[in-house]
């Protein structure tokens, strides 16, 4: 087809006047990525800075500055404040931001690929699976202390993947179809299943029960770097992959009939953004307990303020998730100082209200 | 099934070059055979109307051809076998309007007809100024530039089926398909929507596949009929000689006058009495 042919005489004049390319809406707007960067910089230093010890932030800054290759000042801080920073507050900080940023685009990107405004990074089995892996670290490995390396959030990633696999295999033997609803179903078996199971065993070792319940509530309590480094390149490699995907999952917004018409693998599309956003939720989940409703929320929000489109709905959804888990956490911290909420407890608190609000409002719920 | 091809040394219509050879495809859902084995050569530069009551295969025959459902045969358009080949290259050889399509709430009409650019672009890459130029074209030429940032769902109906035309004009394909295209419109806005195809069709180069229901409409605008009924071509020709009110009581189990119009045209009338003396 030749779009330059000749145009008829008596359209001219009309096409004369409008023949520069009008910028396309879809695009993430300037000012969102700032807002987004400045809020996820502003939680990140009420984060560090406030808790039963307060740093001042001009130290903190300091602090963080004469870690830099280069740069020598001295921060002013004792050396148990440093120890504070270091060791507690900017390790808890970094994997609030990670789980955070992780659990909230593997949400948006859920929701994209099923077309489903409800759809969650828990779902397809990923938090029953996490639970029956860590129920059975809990219960039947010895201490942690007697390993190299806590086995717990290794049991609880094996436990996610085999989850989000079974669910997987089941929706595809079963019906042999490319749709989704027999993926979302089979992941309601699995869940149901895996569910069962957990119970199973925990009614065998009693003794379990309150670990259990403490894991799966979710909390960022974390010493050390450890599980930061474990997490990092899940939520790395995932995000990135996603963040690729953000054009496409705008195609498949039309359907996957015409998506497919109009050039997508559609299948292949859903695999790889159903696989990353499954990897790094298993990878928070299994550092971070089940914290519930960051998935839907965070993407929400963006979608209200920022536009339909995935190509701002995912890169702001991985800031704005940051920065809510972090600023969630610091709730959790001061509430009941020095008695800690579970961080899931505060993020259910908040975003089951909201779940009302997004089935009220029509603008979120697509077609 | 092609019980009814026309007579020998009547003139077929579009001897030209085939750009669309449709070989031996069959549809299948479960135990239901929806298209059985058709085969179809689409000459270049064509008008075809794809006519048959509800359920005969139409709209199963273009997902097939686009890919949309899974069939076995062969589709051929410029030497590819659309069958075989992947999402991208098949949607650069075929553009589809669909029956109803899915428009997303709030996205502006530029942001949908560049939908169709996404088989000119890499796997995961987004528009460059290229494809922003040929939307900004488009959408002059089907006089929507004034709606270019309004979100489609705020148009009316003939507004968003040239929008969505729009969309399947940017993918450049040599093959337009169209499933029931006038379907939710008025009869003035189906013949401008009509009009604008069959303009479209000779500036663009154009070969037109279209399911139609309207069929008075379709003696109007196509050069060649193929009827489909129960998965299968049941005739193929020049309107005069699909359209016969024996064929229509057959295949549609409705009573029409076939008459011809003041300017030479045909048109169906739905014939009410014999219906009634027919108990039907």
């Amino acid at each position: 087809m030749n779009l330059t042919a000749p145009r008829p005489t008596d359209t001219r004049d009309e096409v004369d006047d409008a023949v520069g390319a009008p910028a396309p809406a879809a695009r993430l707007r300037p000012a969102w990525l700032a807002a987004g960067m400045v809020a996820l910089v502003a939680a990140c230093l009420a984060g560090i800075a406030l808790g039963p010890v307060d740093l001042p932030l001009s130290a903190v800054l300091r602090s963080l500055a004469d870690r830099l290759p280069g740069v020598d000042v001295d921060s002013g801080l004792s050396a148990r404040d440093t120890a504070i920073l270091w060791q507690l507050r900017l390790p808890r900080v970094v994997l609030g931001v990670l789980v955070g940023a992780m659990l909230a685009i593997a949400g948006a990107g859920y929701q994209g690929v099923f077309r489903n405004p409800l759809a969650d990074p828990y779902l397809l089995g990923i938090a029953a699976g996490a639970g029956v892996g860590a129920t059975l670290a809990i219960a039947y490995l010895p201490a942690a202390t007697r390993w190299w390396i806590d086995p717990l959030p290794l049991a609880a990633f094996a436990g996610a993947l085999a989850g989000v696999g079974a669910t997987y295999v089941l929706s595809r033997s079963v019906t042999g179809d490319r749709g989704t609803v027999s993926l979302i179903l089979a992941g309601v078996a699995v869940a149901a299943f895996f569910t069962a199971v957990q119970t199973f065993v925990q009614m065998r070792n009693a003794e379990s029960i309150r670990r259990v319940y403490a894991w799966i509530l979710g909390r960022l309590s974390t010493t050390g770097w450890d599980e930061v480094l474990l997490i990092l390149p899940y939520v790395a490699v995932s995000s990135v992959a996603l963040l690729g995907h953000r054009r496409l999952l705008d195609v498949i917004g039309v359907g996957d009939r015409e998506a497919t018409a109009l050039g997508v693998p559609v299948t292949r599309v859903r695999v790889v953004v159903v696989v990353a956003a499954s990897l790094g939720t298993a990878a928070a989940v299994a550092v971070s307990g089940l914290i519930g409703f960051v998935g839907i929320i965070v993407p929400h929000t963006v979608r209200l303020l920022a536009g339909w489109s995935y190509r701002s709905i995912l890169p702001l959804a991985l800031l704005f998730g940051g920065a809510f888990l972090v600023l969630t956490d610091l709730l959790a911290r001061m509430v009941l100082a020095p008695a800690e909420i579970p961080i899931g407890v505060v993020t259910a608190f908040i975003g089951a209200p909201f779940f009302v609000v997004v089935l009220r409002h029509r603008r979120v719920g697509g077609p | 099934m092609a019980d009814a091809l026309p007579e020998p040394g009547t003139e077929h219509p579009g001897d030209g070059p085939a750009a669309l050879t449709i070989d031996d495809v069959r549809v299948t859902y479960g135990d239901h055979t929806a298209v059985a084995g058709v085969s179809l050569t689409v000459a270049a530069g064509t008008w075809t109307a794809l006519i048959g009551p509800n359920g005969a295969g139409k709209t199963s025959l273009l997902h097939a051809i686009t890919g949309a459902v899974p069939a076995t045969g062969q589709v051929t358009v410029a030497g590819d076998d659309l069958l075989s080949a992947p999402p991208r290259r098949r949607a650069r050889r075929v553009a589809l309007v669909p029956q109803r399509p899915v428009i997303p709430d709030e996205m502006t009409v530029t942001d949908y007809v560049l939908l169709g650019r996404t088989a000119h672009l890499p796997y995961l890459g987004v528009e460059g100024g290229g494809d922003l130029q040929i939307a900004a074209d488009t959408l002059a030429r089907l006089h929507l530039h004034a709606f270019a940032q309004r979100p489609v769902q705020t148009l009316s109906g003939g507004e968003q089926q040239r929008v969505v035309l729009a969309r399947a004009l940017v993918q450049q394909t040599p093959v337009l398909l169209l499933d029931e295209p006038t379907a939710a419109l008025d009869i003035g806005h189906r013949q401008q929507v009509l009009e604008l195809v069959d303009r479209l069709r000779t500036e663009c180069e154009l070969t037109v596949l279209a399911a139609m229901h309207d069929l008075t409409m379709a003696a109007q605008f196509a050069d060649r009929f193929v009827l489909l009924d129960d998965g299968g071509i049941a005739a193929d020709g020049a309107p005069a000689q699909v359209l016969t009110p024996d064929r229509i009581a057959e295949h549609f189990d409705a009573d029409v006058h076939v008459v011809t119009a003041p300017d030479g045209g045909l048109a169906l009338i739905p014939a009410r009495s014999t219906a009634r003396e027919t108990g039907r």
